[in-house]
């Protein structure tokens, strides 16, 4: 099932109109961000547009004018999968910038957390959202049947309900550092571009995660060090764990937790697509950079990072921080 | 016939095994079983085409031990046929099927 209102290649997903858009020869490239620019859809691929513009130089302003199309001013949406997996993103529109809170809690809680990781990017660094130049934050709830993750596709976020079994029901869009995790792993697509894979993909991870609990500590107005560090807290089954991660005790989140917390226990995994070994163990090695982000006598309200700069925080002076921006890695 | 789902990667979190074993099922669960597995086509399913990796994207590893033969596919969120994807949620939903944590 694919949406209505693309006036070509009607089956084509927007991945591949995008990779068409990137890679493919002149005419493959026109014609794919002609179809993107017709889509009725095209709020929603506004996500796209930003990887067209980092890709291939295509501004969203003349994909928009490619089809007369008035570029979006929406903030975010949030849409329901209705259960009805990936070819049905984004979904039925559920809610946006001027609604009000709806009878979904699920929508509620991304809606919020979404408006709270775009406020702390805006307010603490200054960057209108994940590509700096205002991009349409586009969330999905209720994906699939029973789905137990959440996962950022390139162009926007997505959420299961999670089974009951692993993932709480509703644990995922709860968390409010979960839904700033995977936004801001739009922010490293836009930036940093770290491979996911391996050591690249550990840092990709660690940057997620430190972001995802600033944005909950800043929510909460918390300084670092009444922070509780945990990445998902309360988002698995408690027979499972309290966590999805611990930054401040790599390896006690859970029950197999194999996280370390120092380089010399680094889990030299392969990268072959076996869901055991996770991509290289990007989950699991992002625990070495997330421990360095607290060493001991740890000054409330700033954080240092090894050797690298320091991040800024709420309750830090910024006009005496020696630096924020958003870490770089290979 | 015993079909064995891995599912790791994702947000993170425990890498999860399910397991459904026809022969704790009714013949006709049993044969409703095999319908599920001879839609999903699994002996043909082509070569996933290279992709971007999504970041937090689930990756599962369907076995399908039939006889002294067995089946091992791999796949994203995002490669997953839908017709694989119809079979994981028949196989999530019955009783009889196990679950546990997969051994590393």
């Amino acid at each position: 099932m694919y949406q209505s209102g693309w006036v070509c290649c009607q089956i084509a997903p927007p991945d591949l109109l995008a990779r068409l858009a990137a890679e493919g020869d002149a005419a493959q490239r026109e014609a794919a961000i002609q179809t993107l620019a017709a889509s009725a859809s095209l709020r929603t691929q506004r996500g796209l547009l930003g990887r067209l513009r980092r890709e291939v130089g295509v501004g969203a302003a003349e994909i928009a004018g490619l089809a007369g199309l008035e570029p979006s001013s929406s903030r975010q949406t949030v849409y329901d999968n209705q259960h009805n997996g990936r070819s049905f993103l984004p979904g039925v529109r559920a809610r946006g910038d001027d609604d009000a809170p709806v009878q979904d809690a699920a929508v509620n809680d991304a809606f919020d957390a979404t408006w709270a990781t775009y406020d702390f990017y805006h307010a603490i660094f200054e960057r209108d959202s994940l590509d700096a130049a205002g991009m349409e934050l586009v969330s999905t709830v209720h994906y699939g049947v029973d789905f137990d993750n959440a996962f950022w596709n390139g162009a926007q976020m997505v959420y299961g309900d999670g089974s009951g079994r692993v993932f709480q029901v509703g644990g995922l869009t709860r968390s409010i550092d979960v839904v700033a995790h995977e936004l801001t792993h739009g922010v490293t697509d836009f930036t940093a571009g770290l491979v996911y894979s391996k050591q690249s993909g550990a840092l990709n991870e660690h940057m997620s995660d430190v972001f995802g609990s600033l944005v909950k500590q800043h929510s909460a107005g918390q300084t670092a060090d009444k922070a509780d560090w945990l990445i998902g807290a309360d988002t698995l089954v408690p027979a499972l764990g309290r966590a999805l991660r611990s930054m401040s005790e790599p390896g006690t989140a859970y029950s197999g937790d194999r996280q370390p917390g120092h380089m010399d226990d680094y889990v030299d995994l392969p990268d072959d697509n076996d869901p055991r070994n996770d991509n290289g163990g990007v989950h699991i090695n992002s625990g070495i950079p997330n421990r360095g982000v607290l060493p001991p006598g740890c000054q409330p309200g700033r954080l240092r990072l090894g050797e690298g700069g320091t991040y800024l925080v709420p309750g830090a002076d910024r006009a005496t921080s020696t630096g924020h921006g958003v870490h770089r890695g290979r | 016939m015993k079909l064995v789902i891995v599912r790791g990667g994702g947000i993170g979190g425990p890498v999860t095994l399910t397991e459904l074993d026809s022969d704790q099922l009714s013949s006709a669960d049993s044969q409703a079983l095999a319908e599920q597995v001879d839609r999903a086509d699994l002996g043909n399913v082509p070569e996933p085409a290279t992709r971007r990796r999504q970041p937090d994207e689930l990756l599962y590893e369907i076995v399908v031990h039939n006889g002294g033969e067995r089946l091992i596919l791999r796949f994203s969120e995002a490669t997953l046929p839908d017709e694989i994807r119809l079979l994981i949620q028949w196989i999530d939903g019955r009783p009889e099927r196990s679950q546990s944590l997969a051994p590393r």
